[in-house]
């Protein structure tokens, strides 16, 4: 990726995640949020890992932040009202903001990829597909979809991952299957009304369906 | 919970924290090359992340609605009834 692009994406997602916390209305805060995830999925494309950029554009900037602006339309929140907010709680959060970030700047300052740039790690093709022929003579899954267009020197992110998921890490996507159930249930359960208090449980939904 | 205290927003803000971690993890699967390739162990893990969170943001924000069903507010420091 070319600098003044990693520049202008990271200032987009640095600065609109910034709003976020910034702004006092929740519509605004949201639609910030997904200029920042949008910035976010270009870093990650940037990074040459398509997959989880696209992945990350439709779930979150789609998906999830659909469902914020759906639950901030249903319960149409007035803005908080300024308040003075704990000066020591500020500062303690600031401190360790700062520290966080000398950190992990001091692990990549004596660490070799922290210097290295994007184009002292190109990916290495001709290794990668005689790697894999390797892999595949011996039985082990290889997609040859992906070493064909690795050899016309591109970089199928899709199928890579889909290898990669689907052969070493079959079983958490099984268990990701399990949760997201659970989680389908749960949700299912907590949004239901209870039918016994007429007062509290009908008000509730008499508002959301008026708004 | 130090400057905001909308529920809504601190949800957001925990969507935030989790994409910082998963720029740091495709960063660090781009820049250690395994088998020529970037290392796509620490894409999965980014995958698994995004998967959990989504679900994770539909359970919070159903406890969101409860919330404001039973109590018309979603200002976390008005929600001290478990603390005395």
């Amino acid at each position: 990726m070319p600098l003044p692009l990693f520049i202008l994406f990271s200032a987009l997602t640095l600065g609109f995640a910034v709003a976020v916390i910034a702004n006092r209305n929740p519509v605004t805060a949201a639609l910030c949020l997904v200029v920042s995830f949008v910035g976010l999925a270009a870093l990650f494309i940037g990074l040459s890992a398509f997959f989880i950029g696209i992945v990350q554009i439709l779930v979150y900037a789609g998906a999830v932040m659909v469902l914020f602006l759906f639950i901030i339309m249903l319960m149409d929140i007035e803005e908080e009202e300024r308040k003075h907010f704990d000066r020591l709680r500020t500062a303690g959060g600031i401190a360790v903001g700062i520290g966080v970030a000398f950190l992990i700047g001091g692990v990549l300052w004596d660490f070799d990829y922290g210097k290295a740039s994007l184009d002292d790690v190109p990916v290495q093709f001709e290794a990668a597909i005689t790697l894999r022929e390797a892999d595949a003579d011996s039985g082990i899954v290889r997609s040859a979809n992906a070493t064909a267009a690795l050899r016309e020197g591109r970089l199928k992110d899709v199928a890579l991952v889909g290898e990669k998921l689907f052969n070493d890490y079959n079983l958490h996507l099984q268990m990701i299957a399990v949760l997201i159930l659970i989680a389908t249930i749960g949700v299912v359960t907590l949004g239901k009304k209870d039918s016994p208090a007429p007062d509290s449980g009908s008000s509730g939904g008499d508002k959301a369906s008026e708004s | 919970m130090i400057i905001r205290r909308s529920a809504l927003v601190i949800l957001m803000c925990l969507e935030i924290m989790l994409s910082a971690a998963n720029l740091a993890l495709v960063a660090f699967s781009r820049f250690r090359l395994e088998a020529g390739l970037p290392d796509y162990d620490g894409q999965m893990l980014v995958f698994f992340v995004i998967t959990v969170a989504a679900a994770e943001v539909a359970v919070g924000l159903a406890i969101v609605v409860a919330l404001f069903r039973s109590r018309r507010t979603i200002d976390v420091t008005t929600l001290t009834s478990m603390s005395h």
